[in-house]
């Protein structure tokens, strides 16, 4: 488990995001669909009010005053698996990481809840479990049978959908070959209506995700705290109202 | 080496041992009192541990609430021990002789209850193992297990090692239960070989918990310093915690002094004098936390980043503005007003201004630790965080484990060094005469001798 | 005298668990070195705290060890170590600092 390497035989990538912002209309798609591939619980109403809503990608809203005016723009926000990623630094029990691929990788059995990667993460893009998770009936019976169930105290994140990439570099291991771009991505990016979300290898310089990422467009948040997060934003091409 | 009887000297010092020899109705009551908000807090907690943190009040983007808060809060305390007894002892000021076994008291106390305070904080508190386990030493709370047991075992050791010769008196005077006493005091008769051992000793430890107690809390700071949160991420968080730690410990000791003053009648030992001093200390820490609190802000302020721009104001103006500037006039305006003169330093005033700063400390922390949470970087909605019933009480349990403690020590040993009071009568006297007199200009005589008297020895 | 063994006893264990402490400290550290090679992860953070620590720790067990041996050295030979039971309060028999 050794990190940034990809194993025996498979090429190392470094898997990333272009959000286009032009296109994305906050419909909210890249959260249920989330919620439901990752067994995301659900939060009380009383809970929810508090600030315990548990999810792992969220439409955020920024608003910006210019004198009489106000700018709102709408961005989804997920963990960015940073390059140099605060929350890596401060676990004291290697329970979140930088592993194969470029992921920030989340460790629930080994997680002891201390919460000091939600502190350090700039972002707050991780989620704890406060309480011991729970889902309505019918959706508990369909959870994902993928993805592990969390238990409570324990920290949970975006996670690119990593169990998508583990059953993708199983085949391609099986079949002797790398994984390809196109068999593997995260469910936001596969049930957005607006094809906002451009998804691949940042390092192989012929897909489309660099290429976007090379777009004068392109941008990172919090691009000053040197974190060298995975995913850019694009700006809209004009400020709306 | 003193006479075998010296019943007088032992005599003059009998009141030192009231509060082992009489347990009054005033005790148990207390106890009692102590001992239900005590247990009330461990049911809260056990409540914490069957259904999790939800409990607490804490929230995203606002992990971490009154725990750590108190964690620093108790940690902080501990420096009294430090400082009064290692500094002190090392300047060989004379004044500190009734004082530093309280202050060691305190350290040894708070330090149990700080470090216990993590791992209340802990989500899954049955995997604690894998600190050990799977520990990382590049994580400052990593950093913070080893500083904490480290000064832990150091000052638990430099409270116990002076503690020896007292021991042995009590063992001498017949005091219950014999076999504790006798078990602790190593067989010490007071032999000049003895004292040797216990002065080496003594001097060791006291040079090496100072180093230890300042890595406590500067750790304790880069759990903050180390993250990139806006107004954490700050290079003068390590000599601030130590000074606000010192700051804290020093209130902290005044009120236990005089509670147990007034308690356990040892007015006799502890004067206005020694409150005088140390009311001049806390002054001066004062005015360094004011300085240090003063340089952080305003270099926040000059570079109007954003960030820390929207933490401060938090702060300054936001929901935050009541704590911060009680915090301010508790921790500056309130010492400096009724400490600077000798007509308002009185032991009424010095308890309510340690009380001021007590509690302005604890401010402080929370000051600390919430706003830069509840402002994050990036859009955010924001949730308020208020305390819930379980982390009040908890709070409420460790300050009575603290008070419990300092009571069960009282009760089986004396909270005034005896044997240093002593010495003090006896030899520190001529001793301190004797120091400054080689202060002081030579005779010419000597002078002309060639010899500098007070190089002898070097 | 069992009274007599039974505090020997009683001041046995504390220097033994003192030592336990210490060892467990010197396995834990060490542990931790071996932990941070395996994942290839911060091992010269953990290299450098545990030169710090060790000595800190090998320190504090030492002088309370020396402690207690020296002070049951320096104890009057010959004598009755432990003073006699029926001892007056106030009232001193052996020599006191």
């Amino acid at each position: 488990m050794a990190e940034g390497h990809s194993g025996p035989g498979l090429k190392h990538r470094r898997w990333g995001m272009v959000i286009d912002l032009d296109r994305c209309t906050g419909c909210g798609a890249c959260v249920a669909a989330c919620k439901v591939e990752n067994n995301v619980p659900e939060v009380d109403p009383q809970e929810a009010k508090m600030g315990r809503v548990m999810h792992w990608i969220r439409v955020a809203r920024k608003e910006e005053h210019h004198g009489d005016r106000t700018f709102v723009s709408i961005y989804p926000a997920l963990c960015y698996h940073c390059e140099n990623a605060p929350c890596t630094w401060v676990c004291p029990v290697h329970a979140t990481y930088k592993g194969i691929d470029g992921l920030v990788g989340q460790t629930y059995a080994r997680c002891i809840g201390c919460r000091y990667c939600m502190a350090a993460c700039p972002y707050t893009v991780k989620v704890f479990n406060w309480l011991e998770p729970s889902w309505q009936e019918t959706l508990r019976e369909h959870t994902n049978p993928d993805v592990s169930l969390r238990p409570k105290g324990v920290v949970e994140k975006c996670t690119f959908c990593s169990h998508r990439l583990q059953k993708a570099r199983d085949d391609a291991a099986c079949e002797n070959r790398d994984v390809r771009e196109e068999e593997y991505q995260p469910a936001c990016v596969e049930v957005c209506p607006a094809k906002a979300i451009t998804f691949g290898d940042l390092e192989d310089e012929e897909s489309q995700v660099a290429a976007e990422a090379r777009s004068p467009r392109a941008y990172h948040l919090l691009e000053e705290l040197g974190t060298e997060p995975a995913i850019q934003y694009m700006n809209p091409r004009e400020r709306r109202v | 080496m003193s006479e075998p009887h010296r019943p007088l000297a032992e005599n003059q010092d009998e009141q030192l041992y009231y509060s082992i020899d009489h347990t009054g109705p005033g005790f148990y009551l207390t106890a009692a009192v102590l001992l239900a908000v005590l247990v009330f807090g461990i049911y809260q907690y056990y409540l914490q541990f069957r259904y999790g943190l939800g409990v607490t009040g804490m929230n995203q983007p606002v992990t971490w609430g009154f725990y750590i808060i108190n964690f620093v809060f108790f940690i902080g305390i501990s420096h009294a021990g430090t400082l009064i007894s290692a500094i002190l002892r090392l300047n060989q000021a004379e004044w500190r002789r009734p004082i530093t076994r309280m202050a060691e008291v305190i350290t040894a106390i708070v330090l149990a209850i700080g470090g216990l305070h993590p791992l209340i904080d802990l989500g899954r508190p049955d995997r604690m193992l894998n600190i050990f386990k799977w520990g990382r030493l590049q994580s400052p709370l990593l950093w913070d297990v080893m500083s904490i047991t480290a000064y832990f075992a150091a000052s638990t050791v430099y409270l116990y090692v002076p503690l020896i010769p007292d021991i042995a008196k009590l063992r001498d005077r017949g005091t219950r239960p014999r076999w504790l006493y006798e078990f602790l005091s190593w067989d010490w008769q007071g032999t000049p070989r003895q004292h040797q051992v216990l002065n080496r000793a003594m001097n060791l430890l006291m040079i090496l918990v100072i180093p230890v107690a300042v890595s406590v809390h500067t750790v304790i700071s880069y759990i903050f310093a180390m993250t990139l949160e806006a107004g954490w991420h700050s290079t003068i968080f390590g000599p601030y915690f130590v000074a606000g730690a010192i700051f804290s410990g020093i209130a902290c000791l005044m009120v236990v002094m005089i509670v147990f003053r007034k308690v356990y009648h040892l007015e006799r030992y502890l004067k206005l004098v020694h409150f005088a001093n140390l009311s001049k200390l806390l002054l001066v820490m004062a005015a360094v936390w004011f300085y240090l609190t003063f340089s952080e802000y305003l270099t926040g302020f000059f570079g109007q980043e954003p960030a820390e721009l929207d933490v401060m104001m938090y702060k300054f103006t936001g929901p935050y503005a009541i704590p911060f500037w009680l915090m301010i006039f508790l921790n500056f305006v309130l010492p400096v007003a009724l400490l600077s003169s000798k007509r308002t330093r009185t032991i009424p005033s010095i308890l309510v201004v340690s009380i001021g700063i007590v509690i302005g400390m604890w401010l402080e922390r929370l000051i600390i630790v919430v706003p830069s949470l509840s402002v994050p970087y990036v859009d955010f909605p924001s949730h308020p965080y208020w305390p819930s019933l379980t982390e009040i009480s908890i709070f409420a349990a460790a300050i009575s484990a603290f008070c419990l403690g300092f009571m069960l020590f009282a009760k089986f040993f004396p909270l005034i060094s005896v044997w240093e009071i002593q010495e003090g009568r006896e030899t520190a006297v001529k001793e301190t005469s004797e120091r400054i007199a080689s202060y002081l200009p030579d005779d010419p005589e000597n002078v002309s001798s060639g010899a500098d008297p007070a190089l002898e020895g070097v | 005298m069992f009274y007599r063994a039974w505090i020997r006893g009683l001041q046995f264990l504390s220097i033994l668990f003192m030592w336990l402490f210490a060892a467990a400290i010197l396995i834990f550290i060490p542990w931790l070195i071996v932990v941070a090679a395996r994942w290839n992860d911060a091992l010269n953070w953990t290299l450098a705290i545990s030169l710090v620590m060790t000595p800190v720790y090998l320190t504090v067990s030492g002088t309370l060890t020396y402690v207690f041996i020296g002070l049951r050295r320096g104890a009057p030979k010959g004598e009755d170590r432990i003073p006699k039971r029926h001892m007056e309060r106030g009232k001193l028999e052996t020599s006191q600092e």
